[in-house]
């Protein structure tokens, strides 16, 4: 009786202990969020690098290892880093401003590529060129790059922003009405446009000056109270960056694999991405044009001065 | 137990009229204030991030503002419409399929498979396929709620008349009525209730729906004005827009509830303790 009692008395133990010990242990390796919004094939050096676990290997020394989530909307991104729930977030310029403008400590420290803003149009369309866009219907996500690359495109081109009627529609919403015919344009990035492009369906609009930036940022609590995993990261997305420049058609290949799209639309897409960039004066002059609009729009409350708020290099 | 006109707090005791109104009122706002303090601490310490989430005080400023400058009132007006429309849609269209589904058998095996299927599809999910069917301005936005309240309806129309005394509809055809007599005099009127609970259901999940509908290339409306104050981290107007719809929703309910009470009148429903 006593035996049995004392071998449950030991198992109970043993148990206990190991399950108190259990959270230490876990607390040992850190958990850096990785995150990106939807599908784009701009996050190409971010693709590479995870296929290829170079983030693991860079974290491996710090006792940390890499998770991968991809948003589906943008609030979600902004609302996991103000929850210190995602540390580095690879994404384009506007959401980083709004969340900065709203008061989430967050900083843009790599470039990852830049691209320029795509107006799409049915196959046949009468519209031809950007001043054709008077009176029409453009579906676009509100607060993107590209609602920006169509106002500053039509502005350059002598057309009114007020005389284009835009219609706020994420990526899927976007291609039922513009595949449906319901919308005269589609202002939207890779892959959504060659997609497009490859089935047939449309073409893009020419002479447009408008870029999107699409940059690497991370959560200003984690770079500070890990500042050399944070230097780490960064370094594996300079590696990725150049590796992408140097071995393209590899990096079609995995890039077309990690998002699950047609190599096809990769290749078509990939000549407009420009890898080896940086943060540079005029990159950062774009990204302030962009914080502007955002303000003068009213659509975030306060300005954001981008070099000095926003920018750690 | 506690007997009608007796203190919630001080059970067994009964209070004069006058103060039985106030701890009527003082029950009803109890709830509301634990919220409100529960809302203003969490973000006063800092349990959810001010980033994210307004002060009580904070909303309360917004929406005073938002009501003076007539925002708030044209984004409620595009928002009723909407819901008014789909509401009416969806409801009419229940009552009628679900009618047809009760009284027929012949209709329970045509639609009845079809309808236990596309039911529980979220109405969300049509969002691709109505822009296609009716394009991006109000017609798709009212058919997503009017498919949402359409379910609901004609699942408790359907319900509520089969679940009629068999013995009323053999009286009547004793008296020789026809299937339409029988139908509008004994099966409505009998699955009234079921019915109207559909219909007060159906304006809740219409005012959901709502929201989702407004998602839908809108640039106007009390659920384009949450989902844009959260895409452009602006917590003031988001939960501005919250309390507003919630407030509406109640409304709406208080005024279903009051329609409901009036048409039911002659039953002698139990009410409560």
């Amino acid at each position: 009786m006593f035996r049995r009692l004392g071998i449950f008395g030991c198992a109970a133990t043993l148990l206990l202990t190991g399950g108190l010990s259990l959270p230490a242990i876990a607390a040992e390796v850190t958990t850096v969020g990785i995150g990106t919004f939807s599908i784009a094939i701009d996050y190409s050096p971010y693709l590479v690098a995870k296929q290829k676990g170079w983030f693991d290997q860079a974290l491996a020394p710090f006792h940390a290892k890499p998770s991968f989530t991809q948003f589906e909307t943008l609030p979600a991104i902004n609302e996991a880093l103000a929850t210190d729930r995602l540390d580095v977030v690879f994404e384009a310029e506007p959401p980083v401003i709004i969340a900065k403008a709203a008061g989430i400590d967050v900083h843009v420290t790599d470039l990852g590529c830049t691209l320029p803003v795509d107006i799409l149009v049915p196959t046949g369309s009468k519209i031809r060129a950007i001043n054709d866009l008077k009176g029409k219907t453009v579906a676009v996500l509100a607060g993107t790059s590209s609602q920006y690359g169509v106002l500053a495109d039509a502005s350059a081109a002598g057309v009114d922003g007020k005389d284009i009627e835009m219609v706020d529609m994420a990526p899927p919403e976007g291609k039922a009405a513009f595949e449906s015919g319901k919308v005269d344009a589609w202002a939207v990035w890779p892959p959504w446009v060659e997609q497009e492009i490859v089935a047939g369906r449309g073409s893009t609009l020419e002479g447009g000056q408008a870029t999107i930036q699409s940059i690497m940022a991370i959560r200003g609590g984690f770079e500070d109270r890990n500042p050399k995993m944070a230097k780490a990261i960064i370094g594996v997305e300079e590696h990725a960056k150049a590796w992408v420049a140097a071995h393209p058609d590899e990096a079609i290949a995995i890039v077309a694999q990690e998002a699950g799209l047609d190599p096809k639309v990769v290749r078509l897409a990939w000549p407009k991405h420009h890898f080896s960039v940086s943060l540079t004066p005029d990159v950062i002059s774009d990204i302030q044009r962009k914080a502007d609009f955002l303000f003068k729009r009213g659509l975030v409350r306060t300005r954001v001065d981008v070099d000095k708020d926003l920018i750690r290099q | 137990m506690i007997s009608a006109g007796r203190s919630f707090f001080l059970p067994g005791r009964r209070l004069p009229a006058g103060f039985r109104r106030v701890q009527t009122v003082v029950e009803r706002a109890v709830l509301p204030i634990a919220l409100l303090v529960a809302w203003q601490g969490s973000v006063e310490f800092g349990l959810v991030p001010h980033t994210l989430i307004a002060t009580p005080g904070e909303v309360a400023s917004d929406l005073f503002r938002l009501i003076l400058s007539g925002a708030l009132a044209e984004h409620v007006a595009v928002s009723l419409r909407r819901l008014l429309a789909g509401f009416c849609l969806g409801g009419a269209a229940g009552i009628a399929v679900g009618s047809w589904i009760g009284v027929s058998r012949l209709a329970q095996r045509l639609m009845g498979p079809t309808v236990s299927i596309l039911a529980p599809v979220p109405p969300t999910a049509w969002i691709p396929l109505l822009i296609i069917l009716f394009g991006i301005r109000e017609a798709s936005k009212i058919w997503l709620i009017a498919i949402g309240v359409f379910f609901v309806v004609t699942a408790n129309t359907v319900s509520g008349i089969r679940h009629v005394d068999r013995r009323l509809v053999e009286v009547a055809r004793i008296y020789d009525k026809s299937k339409l007599e029988i139908l509008s005099g004994i099966l409505l009127p009998a699955a009234m209730p079921s019915i109207l609970t559909g219909l007060r259901l159906g304006l809740g999940l219409g005012w959901i729906l709502l929201v989702a509908a407004e998602l839908i290339a809108a640039n106007r409306g009390i659920g384009w004005f949450i989902y844009d104050a959260r895409n452009f981290s602006r917590p003031n107007d988001m939960l501005a827009g919250m309390v507003c719809i919630g407030v509406l929703g109640a409304a709406t309910d208080f005024l279903m509830l009051s329609f409901q009470r009036h048409v039911l009148r002659w039953q002698d429903a139990f009410a409560g303790h």
